[in-house]
């Protein structure tokens, strides 16, 4: 199985700018370098319009990039059409041919390769069954529903065995639960075929349980490419920490005070002593005394003062008032307005037990985990840790 | 048997203009280039005179001796098909603009050619759009006059409605004008009541989402 690398990544698109008439360029993918390992299923997310389709289609050879080099099997793949490179694709619309039968859809590839007729037949009823499409055979793609839709089309991506499958969004057009169900069948599908596999989604939850390895995508860079619980649990910049959780990482904005050793937090809502953190946390925010920092906390790492672990939280606590209670079933999500540092989001979120009694407007008295706290510099927004 | 000479041409127009005009439209739809609606606009311009106009340099064209071997059938053809090439490639681009470019990507990634695919994926999804091109191209050499007329002067063959001229001009006799018309609207009606059945089923639906 075939490794994808691409190095310096450059595609820029001309748009004329329809008020003062002149041409603009318009650097989609920027710079971008990345190195995917023979057999590893990764996942590309990001925004819509942070490139990350387009990084699939220059993989794949439909677009030309403008600079930079596309290495596939070390070998490099700039020139190469489509058809001379080892790749699948499924299509967000999946792109079923609509006159031909769900059979002739997946059997197109074979078609083309001039396979023998019985081992096409062999290779397209191993697919359908290998999919529970069998019933749907001869039926045309308007006859059956989203979800077998989406199966043929992977299923036709997945008969002539491609070394690279390449996803844009395969799962956006499907309800939630077939949505997950076809994730489980996507991992099933890595493990029994260990091809390459590239899949691009707007969706975190998505991108963590499918990828080996996942990359965040904003404005045409990748913001930071690893796996997911490196991702979670070390954000490398505030994008990232605020992109991936749900609901969102909490940022406040503050001061860094050195008081005679003991180091504080001190923002516009409340003031916090830093005194559980690892002594090489501590070391490194010493060097912001004074200077404004960014603290990120996920509303999961946030706990009801008073209650089960309250001995872990000595000084830092703080006290909000709640405004709004959004129960979600087993838990339940707390917001309350609060300074934040980009005054746009200034709700905070506290995920709490559904058991926990709190009634909206009451100021309630919090504690972070201060193992899970991070801080980021104010100026470049990037992890201090 | 001016009936059947008609007949021959229609259908041949059909089959020329078709042949040349789909893929030309195919190529205007799918090309990216600065200044493509110039070329459409050229396409277009012969429309712009009366066709009495444009039947001076295309009579004067075949009257070249070099055509002199060219059978009268065909050269009726060529200047029907001219006639009929901006209807066919305004028609069919607009279909072929309404075929996602992914499902030719598709097929790009499974290994087919770009000919293939034009033949084996494009065609069989525009059938009802071309379809329609093919009945209005019809009824245009069926029912052309001018350029059969100025075409055929010397041919002891003529089409239809330049038979029913020649009729009206030397005996107006009115039962027998009669059949000629009658005879002129039935191949149309039958014409389009075959190719009808294309356009009604839904080409394109279910191809995505």
């Amino acid at each position: 199985m075939p490794e994808v690398k691409l190095e310096n990544l450059v595609k820029v698109y001309k748009e004329i700018d329809k008020n003062t008439g002149k041409t603009r360029y318009n650097a989609v993918i920027d710079n971008l370098d990345m190195t995917i390992k023979d057999g590893e299923f990764i996942t590309l997310v990001g925004e819509s319009g942070c490139g990350k389709s387009t990084v699939l289609r220059l993989i794949a050879g439909l677009d030309e990039a403008t600079s930079g080099n596309i290495y596939i099997d070390g070998e490099l793949s700039n020139n190469l059409s489509p058809k001379e490179r080892d790749i699948g694709m499924v299509f967000q619309s999946y792109a079923l041919f609509p006159h031909m039968t769900v059979e002739a859809n997946i059997g197109f590839g074979l078609k083309i390769k001039r396979l023998p007729d019985k081992e096409k037949k062999d290779k397209i009823s191993r697919i359908l069954s290998g999919l529970r499409l069998e019933n749907e055979a001869v039926k045309m793609p308007s006859m059956i529903s989203g979800g077998q839709r989406q199966r043929v089309a992977v299923g036709r991506a997945m008969v002539t065995e491609p070394g690279i499958l390449l996803m844009d969004e395969p799962l956006s057009n499907l309800d939630a639960r077939l949505r997950s169900n076809m994730r489980t069948e996507f991992k099933h599908i890595h493990k029994e075929q260990q091809n390459t596999i590239i899949y691009v989604t707007h969706d975190q939850v998505e991108a963590m349980t499918l990828g080996d390895r996942m990359a965040i995508m904003n404005k045409g860079i990748i913001e930071q490419f690893g796996t997911p619980e490196e991702i979670y649990s070390h954000p490398a910049n505030i994008f990232v920490a605020g992109f991936i959780g749900e609901p969102r990482m909490n940022f406040i904005s503050g001061e860094i005070i050195n008081k005679k050793g003991v180091i504080c937090f001190s923002s516009t809502d409340f003031k916090i002593g830093l005194f559980d953190l690892p002594e090489k946390n501590i070391a490194r925010l010493k060097d912001f005394n004074r200077k404004k920092v960014i603290l990120g906390i996920r509303p999961q790492d946030i706990y009801l003062h008073d209650h089960k672990k309250v001995s872990l939280f000595r000084q830092n606590r703080f006290k909000i008032k709640i405004d709004v209670i959004l129960p979600l079933g087993p838990r339940k999500i707390i917001v309350s307005k609060l300074d934040t540092p980009d005054k746009t989001d200034i709700n905070f979120h506290v995920e709490l037990d559904n058991d926990i009694i709190c009634r909206e407007d009451e100021s309630v008295e919090f504690g972070m985990d201060l193992n899970h706290v991070h801080f980021f510099d104010f100026e470049d927004k990037k992890a201090i840790f | 048997m001016a009936a059947f000479y008609s007949l021959e041409i229609a259908l041949l127009t059909v089959l020329f203009s078709l042949i040349t005009g789909a893929p030309v439209a195919y190529v205007l739809s799918r090309l990216k280039v600065p200044g493509i609606s110039i070329i459409i606009f050229f396409i277009l311009a012969i429309r712009f005179f009366p066709g009495i106009c444009s039947v001076v340099p295309v009579v004067e064209f075949f009257s070249n001796p070099v055509f002199n071997l060219l059978p009268v059938v065909i050269k009726v053809v060529l200047a029907h098909t001219l006639l009929s090439l901006p209807y066919v490639i305004f028609m069919c681009q607009g279909v072929f603009d309404a075929i996602p470019v992914e499902l030719e990507e598709q097929a790009l990634i499974l290994k087919a050619g770009r000919f293939y695919t034009f033949i084996y994926i494009v065609v069989p999804i525009a059938r009802t759009g071309i379809a329609a091109a093919a009945i209005y191209v019809f009824l245009l050499s069926w029912n052309e006059f001018v350029f059969s007329y100025f075409l055929m002067f010397q041919s002891t063959t003529v089409t239809l409605p330049v038979f029913l001229f020649k009729k009206i001009v030397w005996t107006p006799q009115l039962n027998y004008l009669a059949a000629i018309s009658v005879c002129l609207s039935v191949p149309v009606i039958l014409f389009t009541f075959i190719i009808q059945k294309q356009i009604v089923m839904g080409a394109t639906e279910g191809s995505s989402k």
